[in-house]
């Protein structure tokens, strides 16, 4: 390694949900990716992503598998200046949700067949109109407030023509409680990452109807997010990690790699759940015969912070959450939150092209 | 000042609620586990929530947070210059903190400073039994693993205890580890 490369800092601790899509962390932990890079990486298993956040943004943690809108949220707003915002050069990776109806709703929707977001969006709007006849409003289940589970379900009321707050609301339940939640009739239905839609149909306590990709193909999800203070105070750290995510990645894409993943992941540092509940939810075909949950870690570049996707989440926050933007420059806020230009120096460095077109978005 | 307290671990939750009350504050705790926290927050209207970092109920706080101005938000967001000390060290304990925009940061952090010692000694008090419980595995494993030597050595209980120790200072291991590795040895 030579001297230029030499990471300012490399003993670091990155944080993780426990969901299948912090993957790429896990992945170049387990094939060693950080160690070629001269990094001493601790994985540090959180609960929340309210957690994740607090820590990243005290230097408690170096990294972490964070929701993208939430990079863009600790920008927005009132904020002690005693903290540091966020910053992400790297997605990891595009789709990987679904949408679990409860069994009651699918049956007063009609039995809509699963993938087909008309009959979907149909069945909803009666169902809707039914529950608000009977006092009993729908609640669907999203992960966190700003997150890309609470946009799709967005977009899927907006289809169904039902105004949020009002025919329908939406609340938080933490992953690992929405099959219960949904047992409980505590929500009708949700949004979440895999394993947890999975587990819902296989316990019968819910039919999985829509992929996001029904709604949003190819939406964004999570990112790997450091604090400006990290980035600005150990630029070769922050590009060592990227480098070595990118690699896992790119792995995670290439065939055959479920089975090792299933295995890695099952293990009680990491998911604590069934191997084989990971490898059912990695594996089912969907209706069209194609993986289940058709995460793309990789190709079609979706691990490049594409500033498209942040400038629609950030007009999300703004319009639907109502943060405020405190006089800030959208275009600005963008540059300092999705740094694109350390993206590119490492993919250059690895011989990779640059996108040359950005992704659709939702109306 | 009304605080809601939101913790996993019930005897430390008490405790907290007991320091908290002497000093004359409202206190609700909030059994762990249950789906209402909405409710809970908008009829008893906190001023201050004190939640374990660790507990997957905090991303339901941060939705709650958003319902009104009048809704706790995260400390985070609020700590002024002087405070940011308070505000590692409570996430460092695993206290985290959710605060009504307007309130006096002197009485916002003498709370957290009490929640910050509370997980403290707790912590320390949790550290203590673990320490207690792997002393008294480890003195079980060296007498199985004695009693094997002197079945199998036909020695006497102090040659058997001898070579262990004797290993393990060569090997510069713990005498627990050596007992396990003749545990292995001769149970397989």
């Amino acid at each position: 390694m030579t001297s230029n490369t030499t990471p300012e800092q490399s003993d670091l601790t990155l944080g993780f949900v426990p969901l299948l899509d912090c993957a790429p962390l896990i992945a170049a932990h387990e094939l060693g990716y950080f160690e070629c890079q001269g990094l001493n990486v601790r994985l540090q298993k959180e609960g929340s992503w309210a957690s994740l956040r607090d820590k990243l943004m005290v230097g408690l943690l170096d990294g972490a598998h964070l929701l993208a809108p939430m990079v863009l949220a600790s920008h927005l707003g009132k904020a002690s200046t005693r903290v540091s915002p966020l910053t992400t050069a790297l997605a990891l990776g595009q789709n990987g949700n679904a949408l679990t109806f409860s069994n009651d709703l699918v049956e007063q929707m009609g039995k809509p067949e699963p993938g087909n977001l008309e009959a979907v969006t149909k069945g909803l709007a009666r169902a809707a109109e039914r529950r608000i006849m009977e006092g009993k409003p729908l609640i669907f289940g999203t992960v966190y407030p700003f997150s890309i589970h609470t946009n799709l379900l967005r977009l899927l009321f907006r289809k169904a023509g039902l105004t949020l707050n009002q025919d329908v609301s939406i609340q938080v339940v933490p992953p690992t409680r929405m099959v219960s939640a949904l047992a409980n009739q505590e929500v009708d239905g949700y949004c979440v990452g895999e394993p947890w839609n999975s587990a819902a149909a296989s316990c019968g306590q819910g039919q999985l109807l829509l992929l996001g990709s029904d709604l949003w193909p190819q939406a964004p999800d999570k990112v790997f997010g450091v604090s400006e203070d990290f980035s600005a105070s150990a630029p070769k750290s922050h590009a060592s990690l990227v480098r070595a995510l990118m690699q896992a990645c790119q792995w995670l894409d290439q065939p055959d790699r479920t089975a090792t993943l299933a295995h890695w992941l099952a293990q009680p540092n990491y998911l604590d759940c069934s191997s084989d509940l990971l490898l059912r939810a990695m594996q089912t075909p969907w209706r069209d015969g194609l993986p289940r949950w058709r995460k793309i870690f990789f190709r079609d570049f979706a691990s490049y912070p594409f500033h498209s996707h942040g400038r629609w989440l950030l007009e999300q926050l703004l319009a639907q959450d109502q943060l405020p933007l405190n006089g800030i420059d959208r275009t600005s806020l963008l540059e300092r939150a999705y740094n694109k230009t350390l993206w590119e120096e490492v993919a250059q460095q690895a011989g990779l092209e640059l996108p040359v077109t950005a992704p659709p978005v939702p109306d | 000042m009304n605080i809601l307290v939101i913790d996993d671990q019930p005897e430390r939750a008490v405790v907290l609620e007991r320091a908290l009350t002497d000093i004359g504050h409202q206190v609700v705790v909030r059994p762990p586990g249950r789906n209402s926290l909405h409710q809970l927050v908008l009829s008893f209207s906190p001023d201050v929530v004190i939640v374990d970092a660790q507990s997957p109920d905090r991303d339901m706080l941060e939705d709650v947070a958003l319902a009104s101005d009048r809704t706790p938000r995260p400390i985070i967001f609020f700590a002024e210059d002087d405070d940011s000390d308070v505000i590692r060290r409570s996430i460092e304990a695993g206290v985290s903190a959710y605060v009504v925009d307007g309130l006096k940061p002197e009485r916002v952090n003498t709370i957290i400073k009490v929640a910050i010692s509370r997980f403290n000694a707790h912590q320390s008090l949790r550290g203590e039994l673990e320490k207690t419980r792997s002393e008294l595995a480890d003195r079980k494993l060296i007498e199985r693993a004695k009693g094997l030597l002197m079945q199998h050595r036909q020695c006497t209980e102090a040659e058997a205890f001898g070579a262990m120790r004797s290993m393990a200072m060569k090997k510069k291991v713990r005498l627990a580890e050596v007992a396990q590795d003749v545990l292995s040895l001769f149970e397989t």
